[in-house]
């Protein structure tokens, strides 16, 4: 097995080394928004401020969001369609994922005129966190490595006689996920060749080797801890006021009060850092301080840079995060384990604003290409659709509205994660300490606003 | 832009192309040929020339308009050009694939080309040749890519943003320029090089050959607000980061 994995690595480089592509910001797309203006970057940030403080006194005295995150069962007629929906989302899962691997290996090898990198980084990698947010956990349906696994476990359970496994509700770890996103981010946010199709369709080939040999090993109950993809957006899916309980029953519950009841398990926490710091750097590049240290730099010295870069970033947001840790620990007295899984999940709104902020005009323009790209996926110049005419509208969205819905996601994502921390605090302790516990949270979720603002900020 | 008209000088031009591995120069009074070695464009997956054919020869003559159009009739031997798409049908045969500054413009199936939209001023007209399945077809390597240049008459408009670019074999001098634009402008970037390679504006999607001791410029109306960056494809390196606000 350890051998196969070297040779498999091994040639994982021969075959990147040779793919040579544009480099390019975050895969794909050459448009990136306008720098905010100073004074709107001003009242984002004092606002923040000014919100942390009223909620150390005036938010709610008991907790609510871990009552609160139960719900209410939505009618009958929504179960069934749920439920109708569920196998289609399942074909369709696995269907995308067939496409976009066909395009990967054997579309263009030019990425605008090829289906696969487009949509892995644009609607899938950004739209499905989006959608995550607002619609619940439908990536749990979706998803094609938990259909592919659970196929494969129920045949070799009739093959063999021996009972199928339960599924289990959480996994037991989530640390094989973060090597999973890391590699995934790195791969779109490091690599000179991101958005080469070749390089994709190597990248995906061996991440759902990777995922049904672990399948094979361990059971399908680790691809729930180890599918990187599935980890963030059934994380970012807690904000959503639709969920799913254990039982399968579509329920609404109050936004964001899913974050009480995450199931959080070793490597959840480090996992959001990553994801966090990924989104720091990918900002931070945008920076002329950045441009400086890449000037005239390309194929592996740039890939080393900016893996350097990206390394930096999450040692900043999850240092800034530990510290924090550290000192509430010395307040109140609590192990810093417990207090990362108690607080660890205010930072999944932080991430899910950092996201929405960076990449909210990337969607919303960038994502129209698959429009054109439908009637060509491959771009072997047919046309199913009629739409290989189409041309973005990149003035479909104004450059005001789009600093708008960044200062406000930005400002929106604070409140939520101060509001969630509160809530965690006054279940933990009794209402003095509980208050002194959150100056280091809340210092730490300042230094983040502020820190996403001075980045989109920066040009 | 299309203002009042200038005396059409609209006699048409010859003007022989040669493919890259060939190599003969022609320019004439209003229009030049430039050679190439390297493809044009987006990198477009190719199909090696069937090896025991003549590489096709091409010749164009192009009638450029007042009005922002111009006729082109292309003379091709060695090539046969088929109205058919689809799977790779007889080899050395198929269609052209039409690129004006660095736009693909269309397909051509027939010898006569009509271009319309064309501001006053020199535009890039490349011609590649392609399988019905429209994949170029390249010989030794290097696609079957025809170029010239083409002017049209009238009034070159008086651009609103100069950007001056310096690049040699190490990428571009004194580091990634920095340049912010209004809305709207008209705006030339002029890139002086001494390497051979392509540059290309991402998303304006405008994009030229650079010659080794030659200014070249790149043309473009900043119609697209954010930010956008300009690079060397060859290496991948960026030279410019382009505010349009």
């Amino acid at each position: 097995m350890k051998r196969r994995a070297a040779i498999a690595a091994g040639l994982a480089v021969t075959t990147l080394a040779a793919a040579a592509s544009p480099a390019g910001a975050h895969g794909v797309g050459g448009r990136v928004d306008l720098p905010l203006p100073v004074w709107q970057l001003a009242w984002a940030a004092g606002f923040a401020v000014a919100v942390s403080f009223v909620a150390l006194g005036a938010f709610w005295k008991t907790p609510r969001l871990a009552a609160a995150s139960v719900g209410e069962s939505l009618p009958s007629a929504v179960q069934r369609v749920g439920a109708a929906l569920d196998p289609v989302l399942k074909v369709i899962g696995v269907a995308s994922f067939g496409v976009i691997l066909v395009g990967a290996w054997w579309g263009n090898t030019s990425p605008s005129l090829n289906i696969a990198p487009q949509v892995t980084y644009i609607w899938f990698w950004v739209g499905v966190q989006f959608a995550s947010m607002l619609l619940g956990d439908f990536w749990r349906s979706l998803n094609p490595f938990y259909t592919v696994a659970d196929v494969a476990a129920s045949i070799r359970a009739r093959v063999t006689g021996k009972p199928l496994s339960k599924c289990p509700e959480s996994p037991a770890t989530e640390w094989p996920a973060v090597v999973a996103i890391t590699s995934f981010l790195w791969m779109e946010l490091a690599y000179h060749a991101s958005s080469s199709p070749r390089s994709l369709g190597l990248w995906l080939t061996t991440y759902t080797a990777a995922m049904l040999a672990g399948a094979a090993k361990w059971g399908r109950g680790w691809v729930r801890g180890a599918e990187g993809f599935g980890v963030l957006f059934t994380k970012l899916s807690a904000i959503s006021p639709l969920h799913r309980d254990g039982s399968g029953n579509f329920r609404f519950r109050a936004p964001l009060s899913g974050l009480a009841t995450l199931p959080i398990v070793g490597g959840s926490i480090p996992f959001v850092l990553v994801v966090l710091g990924s989104t720091s750097f990918d900002g931070f590049t945008r920076n002329s301080i950045w441009r400086d240290v890449v000037t005239n730099r390309s194929g592996w010295n740039l890939t080393f840079v900016r893996t350097l870069g990206f390394v930096a970033a999450v040692i900043v947001v999850g240092g800034a995060f530990r510290i924090a840790i550290e000192l509430m620990s010395h307040i109140t007295s609590t192990s810093s384990g417990e207090l990362i899984r108690r607080f660890g999940p205010s930072l999944i709104p932080i991430a899910a604003a950092y996201s929405v902020a960076h990449y909210f005009s990337f969607v919303f323009l960038d994502g129209q290409i698959v429009w054109r790209l439908m009637s060509d996926p491959f771009g072997k110049g047919w046309d199913l659709f009629g739409t290989v005419g189409y041309r973005i509208h990149y003035t479909a969205i104004s450059p005001r509205r789009i600093a708008w819905a960044q200062t406000l996601s930005i400002a929106i994502g604070h409140v939520l994660g101060v509001a969630t921390a509160h809530d965690k605090a006054v279940d933990s302790y009794p209402r003095d300490v509980a208050v002194r516990s959150q100056y280091p949270m809340l210092g730490v979720m300042i230094t983040y606003t502020v820190l996403g603002l001075v980045i989109l900020l920066s040009s | 832009m299309m203002k009042n008209v200038l005396r059409a000088v609209a006699a048409a031009t010859v003007l022989t192309l040669a493919a890259a591995a060939c190599g003969s120069d022609n320019p004439t009074a209003s229009t030049t040929v430039t050679m190439t070695s390297t493809g044009v464009g987006h990198a477009h997956e190719t199909a090696p020339w069937p090896g025991d054919l003549d590489v096709p020869d091409l010749t164009l003559t192009a009638t450029p308009h007042d009005d922002g159009t111009a006729d082109l009739r292309v003379g091709i031997t060695g090539f046969k050009l088929q109205s058919g798409e689809g799977d790779v049908g007889d080899t050395g045969s198929g269609h052209m694939h039409v690129s004006v500054d660095g736009h693909d413009v269309g397909m051509a199936f027939t010898p006569e080309i009509h271009l319309d939209g064309l501001a006053p001023g020199t535009h890039h007209v490349a011609i590649r040749l392609s399988g019905p399945d429209h994949v170029i077809y390249a010989y030794l390597g290097t696609p079957l890519s025809y170029e010239a240049d083409l002017v049209i008459p009238g009034e070159v408009p008086v651009p609103d943003q100069v950007i001056e670019i310096s690049v040699d074999a190490s990428g571009v001098v004194g580091g990634i320029v920095d340049a912010s634009v209004k809305l709207g402008d008209l705006v030339n970037i002029n890139i002086t090089s001494t390497v051979a390679e392509e540059v290309h504006l991402h998303v304006y999607d405008v994009m030229a050959h650079l010659t080794p001791g030659e200014t070249t410029t790149l043309t473009f109306t900043a119609d697209i607000p954010g930010v956008f960056e300009a690079e060397l494809e060859g290496p991948g390196i960026q030279i410019l980061n382009l505010e349009v606000k």
